[in-house]
């Protein structure tokens, strides 16, 4: 009950007391308010005066009191609303453009049997229900996509050799290579026909293509390390690279460039030149930096204790290539691929538990299904 | 010098304890006699050298323990960092860890069980009825534990379940637990704090995680600050199912076996191998004269 | 014409001329889960190749059989089979129990009380009362 009708309920019998001394306890039920519910109709009923409203007459003692209406909270919620699509429906009513409109919606409009592709409204104060802000964004060092193929891993230990190669001739510091997350196509072709000597010290392995290639790749590693404006100048570089060589007579640099970053390492499938996997990481610097440059061209980290295991850049890549291909979990996959049980004629080998129906099926006793067989007359 | 110290500390020996070295210094001075004689046939070593030099100790320089770090939310290995071998290359000991995760398990209890006992009971200590004569059986009060309503014979009452263990040991639990995580790989060291950009969402943490390979179908990762960052914890909570989030005074050596991997500041390790080394830093007690 | 006994052919015995192994089929199961498996996977993957090179004329199955100990089932030629449960055994002692499955005959476990057991028919046959002499009857 609202505080105001209770109110009004104490003072019923001593306003009323002038006309009519004494009221008895049922009529003073009578005067009593309704159930709210029952009420509010009578409240708002349209000619029909409210109690309250007999009430404030009688206090004020004119017929048209001050005051608001009905200072207790008003119409509804619903009824304001459904007066109002009352009120838009009289209004539109006499129109009758939109009327013939609405038909030409109606054809296309398709009920839907499924909330999918519907607009969500609404949400479960769950975190997940509000949509991800740019905040979000993660920009990791390495690939977000990590390789799994061979031919990708050994041109990303390619690259990464040839890189820290050059930073070791040109003696920078090697680390600096990782603030290039990605070549230029040229330079990355000039990168991929370089040649590794295998068994080769860092600072003397490099075999450059030829002439033109060594200056310019010289040249563009020049502007890794020292200065700060690194990235457009390498740009520039790159540019200028792209130019000589394709004044030179290599045709191959002039390749359509749009299709380029869509694949990593521009679609090139494997190292042309394997004497990178050869070159020993024994030194503590060159180890670290190797390691730092293949995890971001690959998205593979190595853990520390296999960090203290490699030697050679060879035992890098092997690592990376044995995560990708886990040990089986079940002794089964692990039996069948066991050399030695495989040839046997005399072993068999099942993933899954045998059951009765698996052998009663080599006994021929499947069961009978008789009204398949019936389906097909034979019974 | 040490060796004439030695040899001081062995003449006062004799003489303080009365003799009960003579043999030793009737040794010793059948050895410089020999040596004397040696020394004059071969004129090789000095003979005091030869009598007072210590047994000499093996010098044992373990190879430090390298570990890479690395920044943050990026993972990027910024460089490596060395812990001495018996910090992160314990060797295993089961039974250490699980005497030092029983250990935490019992301090943790709450040990708030209780009952009433007979005496505890509201109730009078009222004879129900008489002792003969009504053909009953004889009966106390109703408090009594075999009546419903009345006292719990030998129920829980509060107690401390805390039990102890040798500050040495549970050091070392704590070193061979972080080891245990060292030798699997299990353990990335982070270099700078462990924070997320202002009005980060747990999207982004979900992202962080699955870039990475730590969340739930890796095993779900621990994540270990130094210090208490409530939005960071209250982002991280909210992915639950991918990783868990701890201060270091919060840590315990069950936690630090629990996930599939630890990430943790390097500042928090540090604190933590630091403070549980006692066993390490403790000198043999020697007798000040 | 006198009496002549009935002629005695050679019958066939396992092991006189030709011998017949009585174990047919092993079956292995284990569970990939469980602890007390350990040492019958250790088996499977280390032993099993070369008993199975070695004994050609046993059928070998091995199949898992989840949330239960390790089981050796052996199937006999004459229908019986016999089945020896493996738990927290070591490799070694499965070895010795798959030894012991192939070795047996099938029949079931007979106490021997007598220190020489013969297999050829008595000499003076079984005793009838309606043969021989009446006269005490």
């Amino acid at each position: 009950m609202r505080p105001s009708l209770r109110l009004l309920n104490l003072e019923v019998p001593s306003l009323q007391g002038p006309r009519a001394l004494y009221v008895c306890s049922g009529c003073r039920q009578e005067a009593r308010p309704r159930p709210i519910v029952a009420r509010q109709f009578l409240r708002h009923a349209s000619n029909a005066d409210s109690l309250s409203e007999r009430v404030r007459r009688k206090i004020w003692g004119t017929d048209n009191p001050p005051g608001v209406e009905d200072p207790y909270g008003g119409q509804g919620a619903l009824e304001r609303k459904f007066k109002n699509q009352q009120a838009q429906k009289q209004e539109q009513a006499p129109e009758p453009a939109p009327v013939e409109d609405l038909p030409l919606v109606d054809d296309s409009y398709e009920p839907a049997t499924t909330w999918k592709g519907l607009e969500r409204i609404g949400h479960l104060d769950r975190w997940n229900d509000a949509p991800r802000t740019e905040v979000d964004t993660y920009e990791s060092f390495s690939l977000k996509k990590k390789i799994y193929k061979k031919g990708p891993l050994n041109l990303a230990a390619h690259q990464t050799a040839v890189e820290i190669c050059m930073m070791h001739a040109l003696d920078k510091p090697l680390l600096s290579i990782c603030s290039v997350a990605e070549h230029e196509k040229p330079v990355f072709k000039m990168i991929w026909k370089c040649k590794i000597q295998p068994n080769g010290t860092w600072d003397k392995a490099l075999e450059y293509p030829n002439q033109e290639a060594e200056k310019s790749l010289v040249y563009i590693f020049e502007q890794i390390g020292g200065q700060p404006a690194a990235p457009v100048a390498e740009e520039a570089a790159a540019e200028q690279t792209e130019e000589d060589t394709e004044a030179l007579e290599l045709v191959d640099f002039n390749e359509p460039v749009s299709q380029t970053p869509i694949a990593p390492f521009f679609g090139y499938q494997d190292a042309r030149d394997p004497g990178c996997l050869t070159l020993p990481l024994t030194d503590a610097d060159t180890k670290f930096a190797f390691l730092k440059r293949f995890s971001q061209l690959t998205g593979h980290y190595f853990p520390d204790p296999v960090i203290h295991q490699i030697s050679t850049v060879q035992q890098a890549v092997a690592y990376v290539q044995g995560e990708l291909k886990p040990k089986p979990k079940k002794l089964a996959e692990h039996l069948a691929e066991n050399e030695g049980l495989q040839g046997m004629p005399n072993v068999k080998i099942f993933g899954k538990r045998r059951t009765t129906l698996h052998k009663d099926d080599e006994m021929g006793r499947k069961k009978i299904i008789e009204a398949e067989l019936r389906a097909r007359g034979l019974l | 010098m040490p060796g004439s110290d030695a040899f001081r500390a062995l003449r006062w020996l004799s003489r303080g304890s009365g003799g009960l070295l003579s043999g030793a210094e009737t040794t010793t001075q059948r050895c410089l006699a020999r040596s004397f004689f040696r020394s004059m046939a071969t004129e090789s070593q000095s003979p005091a050298d030869n009598l007072t030099r210590e047994v000499p100790k093996p010098v044992w320089n373990p190879e430090p323990v390298k570990a890479t770090t690395y920044s943050f939310p990026s993972m990027e290995p910024l460089r490596q960092v060395e812990y001495p071998q018996n910090h992160l290359l314990m060797p295993m000991r089961k039974d250490l860890l699980h005497r030092a995760v029983v250990y935490e398990g019992d301090m943790t209890r709450q040990g708030t069980a209780s009952t009433k006992w007979r005496d505890d009971v509201h109730g009078s200590g009222r004879k129900l009825h008489p002792q003969k004569g009504t053909g009953k059986a004889r009966v106390g009060d109703k408090k009594s534990p075999i009546r419903r309503g009345g006292g719990v014979a030998f129920g829980p009452h509060p107690r401390d379940f805390s039990s102890g263990l040798p500050r040495k040991i549970y050091d070392k639990a704590w070193r061979i637990a972080l080891s245990y995580r060292y030798k699997r790989g299990q353990l990335t060291i982070i270099d700078n704090e462990i924070v997320l950009p202002e009005n980060a969402t747990p999207y982004l943490i979900e992202e962080i995680f699955k870039v990475n390979n730590w969340g739930k179908d890796f095993g779900r990762s621990t994540l270990i600050t130094e210090r208490l960052d409530e939005n960071l914890f209250e982002t991280v909570r909210k992915v639950g199912h991918h990783a868990k989030i701890l201060d270091r005074l919060d840590v315990d050596v069950k936690d630090l076996l629990e996930t599939g991997r630890l990430i943790i500041e390097k500042q928090a390790l540090d604190r933590i191998l630091a403070q549980h080394s006692h066993d390490l830093d403790m000198q043999p007690r020697k007798a000040l004269y | 014409m006198p009496i002549q006994g009935v002629r005695t052919v050679t019958t066939a015995r396992n092991g006189v001329g030709a011998f017949i192994l009585q174990c047919k089929q092993l079956d292995f199961h284990y569970c990939d889960w469980a602890g007390s498996s350990r040492g019958m996977v250790s088996y499977l993957k280390h032993q099993l190749p070369a008993f199975a090179k070695a004994n050609p004329q046993i059928e070998i199955r091995v199949s898992p059989r989840p949330n239960k100990h390790p089981v050796i089932r052996g199937l006999f030629i004459n229908g019986r089979e016999k089945v020896i449960c493996v738990r927290n055994l070591e490799p070694g002692a499965i070895i010795k129990k798959v030894n012991l499955l192939k070795e047996a005959s099938g029949e079931k476990l007979k106490r021997t009380t007598k220190p020489v057991t013969s297999i050829n028919e008595s000499v003076r046959g079984i005793w009838s009362p309606y043969h021989g002499g009446i006269k005490s009857v």
